[in-house]
């Protein structure tokens, strides 16, 4: 005997969109795309403070180098270096150009021993005033490393979370499967995001830090070449 | 470094706030699958020669195959055309009960017919009822020692179902007389709770259900 016939009808019609994927987001989810936002927020204004930082001290080192160059070899270069307080190198010398004093004042060490020493305090400010730089650089390498990582554990546990609904639901067709798959996809992207201007700031700005470097390594010895040239040969 | 924090901070609101109107503003709709119209049939079925077959649906029988593919993989991902409706003519028919949803079949492993009928008018998720209907099936036993001679024992049990599926407000709707029937069918809902979730298109809070018991012996 024939029955009724029936309307079978599975799901229908779902709505999708990226923000209704993350305001229904369970509470792990959004717990994991906070921390990220966190991160992502902090990472940026590093690189975003410390790009300003360094395009700040590179003009002041120009133009104090213009002007030290100016300068006479026996002239005391305090009043310039104090022109241009934003200049790493200004700093660099303004420390050398203290120790030299320091050293004629007293009057009795050799040249050559003034000249070591004056190098080793530049050295030192010089290493002192690039680790000012570096500071809060380090982070955007842990954003870089670490969010893709906290990005793939809400991906994880979304997965998870979709398979047991499979089980709750009995079924596992599309409908039931794909709007958890998305939602879990969702801290992946998130991750990244947060994570690829990270990798690329942290490398542009450690090439920059290297600069700094090299910059002050050379000016060190240009300093004490103008001072003390006859001392080294 | 405050400075750049809160700048930063502004910025990420800003593109954020852009993402969410510019993607609000389109929501991508995922379309649904192909409404399948298939025929229950049940030749070993006695109880429904009451009912005169009805002349209309012969015409639009579907074929056997499409029997066969009814439960999920009846999905077809072609844009979907309106369904012919056929439950207007089951109100029609018998007005002052609830439109049956799914009629008695067999279900289960114990000779029990299920019928599963709801509050909701429109409640068209048939799927679902498949589902709760199997559920409650799988978790009843027959009674030991009931005897029917030839009488099918008949008993309605009333019950809600939430949005999460827990299953509320049990109680005997239609009594079979038979006190042990009762229970276990009463038994077979209370243990068979919680219940899949109410499907997400589904508008109302919860769902209340009719569910017939007819057993007719082993």
């Amino acid at each position: 005997m024939i029955l009724d016939p029936l309307v079978l009808q599975v799901g229908g019609g779902l709505r999708a969109s990226v923000p209704a994927l993350i305001l229904n987001a369970g509470l792990f989810a959004k717990a994991i795309l906070g921390v990220l936002l966190v991160m992502s927020v902090y990472s940026w204004a590093v690189l975003w403070n410390r790009l300003g930082l360094y395009s700040r001290v590179e003009r002041a080192d120009r133009r104090f180098l213009q002007s030290f160059r100016r300068l006479r070899p026996t002239a005391d270069c305090r009043l310039v270096c104090e022109q241009h307080p934003r200049s790493l190198l200004a700093r660099v010398a303004l420390a050398g150009q203290r120790t030299l004093d320091q050293h004629a004042a007293l009057g009795e060490d050799s040249p050559v021993l003034r000249y070591e020493v004056t190098q080793r305090a530049m050295d030192r400010s010089a290493s002192e005033e690039t680790a000012a730089l570096e500071r809060h650089v380090g982070f955007l390498a842990t954003t870089g490393s670490v969010s893709p990582f906290i990005g793939l554990m809400g991906t994880v546990w979304g997965v998870m979370s979709s398979f047991l609904n499979i089980g709750a639901q009995g079924s596992a067709s599309l409908v039931v499967v794909a709007p958890g798959i998305a939602e879990a996809l969702i801290a992946t992207v998130a991750g990244l995001a947060a994570a690829i201007p990270a990798v690329v700031g942290y490398n542009h700005l450690v090439g920059r830090l290297r600069e700094f470097g090299h910059a002050t390594g050379e000016f060190t010895s240009e300093f004490l070449d103008r001072r003390m040239g006859n001392v080294a040969a | 470094m405050r400075g750049s924090v809160m700048g930063s901070g502004l910025a990420h609101g800003a593109v954020l706030a852009a993402l969410f109107a510019l993607q609000a503003s389109s929501p991508l709709v995922v379309p649904g699958p192909e409404v399948v119209q298939v025929a229950l049939v049940d030749p070993t079925s006695t109880t429904v020669a009451v009912q005169p077959p009805p002349p209309k649906p012969e015409p639009e029988q579907s074929p056997a195959p499409e029997v066969q593919a009814s439960e999920d993989v009846g999905v077809k991902l072609t844009p979907p055309k309106p369904p012919k409706r056929t439950k207007p003519k089951q109100e029609e028919r018998a007005p002052e009960t609830p439109a049956p949803a799914l009629p008695y079949a067999s279900v289960g492993n114990a000779g029990l017919k299920g019928q599963i009928s709801v509050d909701a008018g429109d409640f068209e998720f048939t799927y679902y009822l498949v589902l709760v209907r199997n559920r409650v099936a799988q978790n009843w036993m027959p009674p030991a020692g009931l005897v029917s001679a030839g009488q099918p024992v008949h008993a309605v049990v009333y019950f809600t179902i939430g949005r999460g599926g827990e299953v509320s407000a049990v109680r005997v709707e239609s009594s079979s007389g038979v006190e042990f029937f009762d229970g276990s069918a009463l038994r077979a809902v209370t243990i068979s709770d919680p219940l899949p979730p109410l499907p997400l298109g589904f508008s109302g809070s919860s769902l209340g259900v009719h569910f017939g018991f007819e057993y007719a012996g082993p």
